[in-house]
């Protein structure tokens, strides 16, 4: 996988209602996110680009090619359940950690989504997405500052 | 006779194939059957539809026609067409004026007993026979057989029957045949009976296409211009052949390509109505192994069956024939041996692949004419002793298999074959064609065998045989199913495996779990493990038809060892009818008799096809609305990681579920914040 494809399989979609929900997902939590935490936003984001594609080459060998939006969404996801700490945080936390859990087991998407035709679901991304949102998250809190670390 | 026409047996034989290939449209076709000894007018079909759902792996096929009876007194309706590859028979239904009449498969005499009595007393009444693999009076060879009574005058009488079979896919390309034309090979049925293939009105085939994987295109070979193409997704496709009138004189094929560079794969498909009960299953697995193509010279043998049951036939194996030839490279060599009551060679000894040979070799072929009776065994001997042992070489068997003369036990082949260290691939030229002893013969070599009808892409089916051919195979491939106990089970002992080619097990297993499945095979000396885990589930109701796809697969299994000499006649007998009756299949030994629901409450005859087939129609109705559904089972632990050249397209989804929770939880974050 390119450099290029890296980066840049987060933006293309199978299909239009594949794109939509992602997007729509993306831009709640971004704006949400955002308005909390921006570096720590930027930084999950800047992480997960990466990590995600390289967990789906390591992970699930079989996908030859990945898109969607959703392993960022994850990450951002994450990132806001971990630092809100409320509990309307935690019940969506246990509800998208229940809807992992069932595609990991059962490689099926939960509800049903026209992501196209062919196209498999790799509930990896969302894990590895996750654990970026979470390590941010946790980082950012011990530090006590939503600042990097090193600026300290 | 001949003394009187004063004309050598032999000349004779040629005059009498020569007009047998003149009648051929009217002879060699699905249709009405009249005894040649009657006067009335033929019985005559009105319409003749077929609905197709190919689904996942197998297709369904309900065959709706309505008989028309022209003459002034009532008569018996006979219809006969071949039998279609491992299908079940599974339904009949009869609409006969205000009366509905339904199907139960019994013995078969019995059945042939309580139809002539319902028919003598004027009740109405059908039966269903077929001549699976076993010739039966008055039943042509492979073919099935549906008696209806009484036809009144100038009334029609409508019938529907549905059968299923399995169907794989071949390096991509899936292929259905809805077979009409009669292959020809059964003289005393054609001598018994005249046929009328004509569709006075409608005749129409419709096909659903619904794949889990994207498909590429669909194709009907000939009828390209009239087929209407309705792509819904991906793999979700419509045709339709609609024609104001017809004839049954030639097969339907619908081939559909599935997108290049799918990744190899586990597929499965169960029934088990109940925890508690065992439950049935299809096992598919297409191997996803990179086999490297043979790149030294080899040497082919054709051999070719010219007798007279390969009358209709000898311009689509010519064709083949000299397809196959034009596909041969430098460096390779071949000879080629014809056969009829007894073999010889065309050529003398190997021949070069040269431009110039292949063009002179395909014109001697193109000119072959057919002669009297089938001695295969003489052909396949001929061919396996032509073998030099310092080359390697594959013998190219091209017939129908119908041995009438000479050596014709089955046993005698398998001990033949066991002899030589040689793999014969076998072409079995169309509809009643003798597949138990084609398979037979590619079983115990180690090759494989293809049903070519006449209307296939012969170019395509060469093609898929030449990849095969030409390529490494695995070998002593045998599966193993580990974790949930399986049993009953057929094809797990696969042998070789070929390019392209897909794995198909049906079985039996007693509880759901998790089960790890592995295919052990050497490729190139060297052992290699496929592996892969998944669960096979407790309680499934999507698939009630497998449980008759898998007793089919018995029978088939039975067959094979009673023609290897492994099973005894009447203790293969035994378990065939024992199948049939308990999963309502038609088979040699089992008949459909089909009659109103008083007329079975009054014979004491149980209702358990009709229970079988409340409960398929139940869950093909649930089935219908469903969108195409992928059935991999092994995307968490791929079969075989890497696959050849796998392009699986994957995503990550948030949806619509889960983009609320995610708006929640921001809206949530929002406010907290604000």
């Amino acid at each position: 996988m390119s450099f290029v494809e890296l980066v840049t399989c987060h933006f293309l979609h199978w299909s239009v209602q594949h794109f939509l929900w992602d997007a729509l997902a993306f831009a709640a939590l971004g704006i949400a996110c955002a308005r909390r935490d921006l570096a720590a936003t930027l930084m999950t984001l800047a992480t997960a680009i990466f990590v995600i594609p390289l967990a789906v080459t390591a992970f699930a060998p079989e996908v030859a090619v990945y898109r969607g939006l959703s392993g960022l969404d994850s990450a951002l996801f994450a990132l806001l359940l971990v630092q809100v700490r409320s509990r309307i945080a935690l019940l969506c936390g246990l509800a998208f950690i229940a809807k992992i859990a069932f595609e990991l087991t059962t490689g099926a998407a939960l509800f049903a989504t026209n992501m196209g035709e062919g196209v498999v679901a790799v509930p990896v991304a969302h894990i590895a997405g996750a654990i970026v949102g979470t390590i941010t998250a946790t980082l950012t809190s011990l530090c006590g500052s939503s600042s990097p670390c090193s600026s300290h | 006779m001949w003394q009187f026409l004063r004309l050598p047996a032999a000349a004779m034989r040629k005059i009498m194939m020569a007009l047998l290939l003149l009648l051929a449209p009217a002879l060699f076709a699905a249709g009405t059957l009249t005894s040649v000894t009657a006067t009335n007018k033929p019985i005559q079909i009105k319409d003749h539809v077929v609905d197709v759902v190919i689904d996942n792996g197998f297709a369904r096929t309900e065959v709706t026609q309505t008989f028309f009876n022209p003459n002034d007194t009532d008569l018996e309706a006979v219809y006969g067409f071949p039998v279609p590859s491992s299908a079940s028979l599974s339904e009949i239904t009869i609409w006969n004026g205000e009366r509905i009449l339904n199907g139960e498969v019994i013995e078969a005499k019995e059945a042939k007993r309580v139809y002539a009595e319902e028919r003598d007393a004027g009740n109405d009444a059908a039966l269903g026979e077929c001549a699976c693999t076993k010739p039966k009076d008055e039943v042509e060879y492979m073919s099935y057989q549906f008696s209806v009574s009484p036809v009144r005058k100038q009334s029609e009488v409508k019938i529907r029957f549905v059968y299923y079979q399995p169907l794989t896919i071949d390096t991509g390309v899936g292929r259905y045949i809805y077979p009409l034309a009669e292959g020809g090979t059964d003289d005393a049925a054609s001598s018994f009976w005249t046929r009328n293939p004509k569709v006075e009105q409608r005749f129409a085939v419709n096909v659903e296409l619904k794949s889990g994987w994207p498909v590429d295109e669909v194709r009907v070979p000939g009828a390209e211009a009239e087929v209407k193409v309705n792509k819904l997704t991906d793999g979700h496709y419509k045709v339709t052949l609609d024609r104001n009138t017809g004839d049954l004189s030639r097969d339907f094929v619908f081939y559909y390509r599935l997108r290049e560079d799918l990744p190899g794969r586990a597929e499965l498909l169960a029934y088990k109505p109940d925890a508690n009960k065992p439950g049935t299953f299809m096992l598919t697995v297409t191997p996803g192994v990179d086999l490297a193509p043979i790149t030294s010279g080899a040497d082919y043998v054709f051999v070719l069956d010219v007798s007279g049951s390969m009358a209709s036939k000898l311009g689509t194996l010519a064709g083949g024939v000299s397809q196959t030839l034009a596909q041969f490279k430098a460096g390779d060599r071949f000879r080629i041996f014809v056969f009829s009551d007894n073999a010889h060679e065309l050529t003398r000894g190997f021949v070069d692949v040269t431009p110039q040979n292949v063009a002179e070799w395909t014109k001697r072929v193109q000119q072959l004419g057919t002669e009297s009776g089938t001695n295969v065994y003489e052909g396949l001997k001929a061919g396996l002793d032509a073998v030099e042992a310092d080359r390697p070489t594959s013998i190219l068997l091209v017939t129908d298999g119908v041995t009438n003369e000479g050596i014709v036990d089955p046993k005698a082949f398998h001990e033949l074959l066991k002899k030589y260290d040689v793999r014969v691939f076998g072409f079995l030229m169309g509809n009643n064609a003798n597949w138990p002893l084609m398979r037979l013969i590619a079983e115990t070599s180690g090759g494989f065998y293809a049903a070519v009808s006449n209307d296939d892409d012969i170019i395509g089916q060469i093609l898929l045989a030449k990849s095969k051919i030409n390529s490494e195979a695995l070998h002593d491939a045998k599966l193993t199913v580990r974790g949930v106990k399986t049993f009953d089970t057929t094809g797990e002992v696969i042998g070789k495996v070929y390019r392209g080619q897909q794995l198909v097990i049906f079985g039996r297993y007693a509880d759901g779990g998790e089960a790890d499945v592995t295919l052990d095979a050497k490729l190139t000396g060297n052992d290699e493990t496929y592996a892969t885990r998944f669960e096979f589930p407790d309680v499934a109701t999507q698939h009630p038809e497998l449980e008759r796809m898998w007793a089919l697969a018995q029978i088939e299994q039975v067959v094979m060892k009673e023609h290897a000499g492994l099973v005894a006649t009447d203790e293969a007998e035994h378990a065939i009818r024992d199948l049939g009756v308990q999963y309502q299949l038609v088979t040699d030994y089992t008949s459909m008799v089909v009659l109103a629901d008083d007329a079975f409450a009054k014979r004491g005859i149980a209702r358990n096809n009709k229970q079988r087939v409340d409960v398929e129609r139940a869950a093909q109705s649930a089935r219908a609305t469903a969108p195409p559904q992928n059935v991999r089972v092994d995307r968490n632990k791929p079969m075989f990681p890497g696959g050849f050249a796998p392009r699986l397209k994957g995503g990550g989804a948030f949806d619509p579920m889960t983009a609320l929770l995610a708006l929640v939880a921001a809206i949530a974050a929002w406010r907290l914040r604000a």
